[in-house]
């Protein structure tokens, strides 16, 4: 699973990389048509967007899933398993930890979308400048 | 949120980035191929043209990945694993296209002022 992650993660890092040189690419063709060159800033936070998405999916998969699989095994040791206040204890901490998992990988989806509208949102108006 | 409702929320905004992603390319794509034809240079269009076509594969493998096999857990991993491995071969491919077209629109630059 961890290995699933990696390669989830290299994407987007390339991904994110790949946007911040169509910003660069931006600011130079809005000088050459003599356009605002502000056309660069949505792609260029959109790359910052999907840095957040990274750093998110990063915490999500070697913090926050590990801490829930420890949890998971404390729950076959026979201390826990016949302490019911430890028992309880345990599975709150699952159930916690499963829901920021939950609102992190949200999170992360979420600036990957508004990542995506922003870079939609500079190339194609840049294209509809030069098509006028 | 309930945790159902969260879950289709999140894979909707994956699929809806993937398809804006593959949009915004492409219209990168377009324009990279009007300055091809204005400069009369290789402006690498083919590339950034076809390279988002992985960011749709990651798309479609995740939908058929959550409609097909949602029970089926071993195809629903190798599903998975395919979406992701899409997405790096996309992201490596949208890098390159990028940096050669901006490799190609500095030389135009350099030559602009060294015509001035």
């Amino acid at each position: 699973m961890k290995y699933d992650a990696l390669i989830f993660e290299a994407g987007t890092a390339l991904l994110a990389a790949a946007v911040l040189a169509v910003s660069v690419v931006m600011f130079k063709l809005s000088g050459i048509i003599g356009k605002d060159r502000a056309i660069s800033i949505p792609a260029a936070a959109a790359s910052v967007f999907l840095v957040l998405s990274l750093a998110a999916h990063i915490y999500a998969s070697f913090v926050i899933l590990p801490s829930v699989e420890s949890q998971i095994k404390m729950l076959s040791l026979d201390e826990v398993l016949f302490d019911q206040a430890r028992l309880s204890a345990v599975k709150g901490a699952i159930a916690a930890l499963k829901q920021q998992a939950l609102q992190l990988r949200a999170a992360a989806f979420a600036s990957l979308f508004i990542a995506s509208a922003l870079m939609a949102f500079s190339t194609g108006l840049y294209l509809r400048w030069i098509s006028k | 949120m309930a945790e159902e409702t969260m879950q289709l929320v999140t894979y909707l905004m994956a699929v809806l980035a993937g398809v804006l992603f593959w949009l915004g390319f492409m219209f990168f794509g377009f324009v990279a191929q009007r300055y091809s034809r204005v400069f009369n240079r290789a402006t690498f269009h083919g590339i950034l043209m076809a390279a988002p076509v992985g960011i749709l594969g990651y798309v479609a493998l995740l939908i058929i990945k959550s409609a097909v096999f949602a029970r089926n857990q071993e195809a629903g991993a190798f599903l998975q694993t395919a979406a992701y491995i899409s997405l790096l071969i996309s992201g490596a491919l949208c890098l390159a296209g990028t940096l050669k077209f901006n490799g190609v629109l500095n030389a135009l630059l350099r030559d602009r002022e060294a015509g001035k």
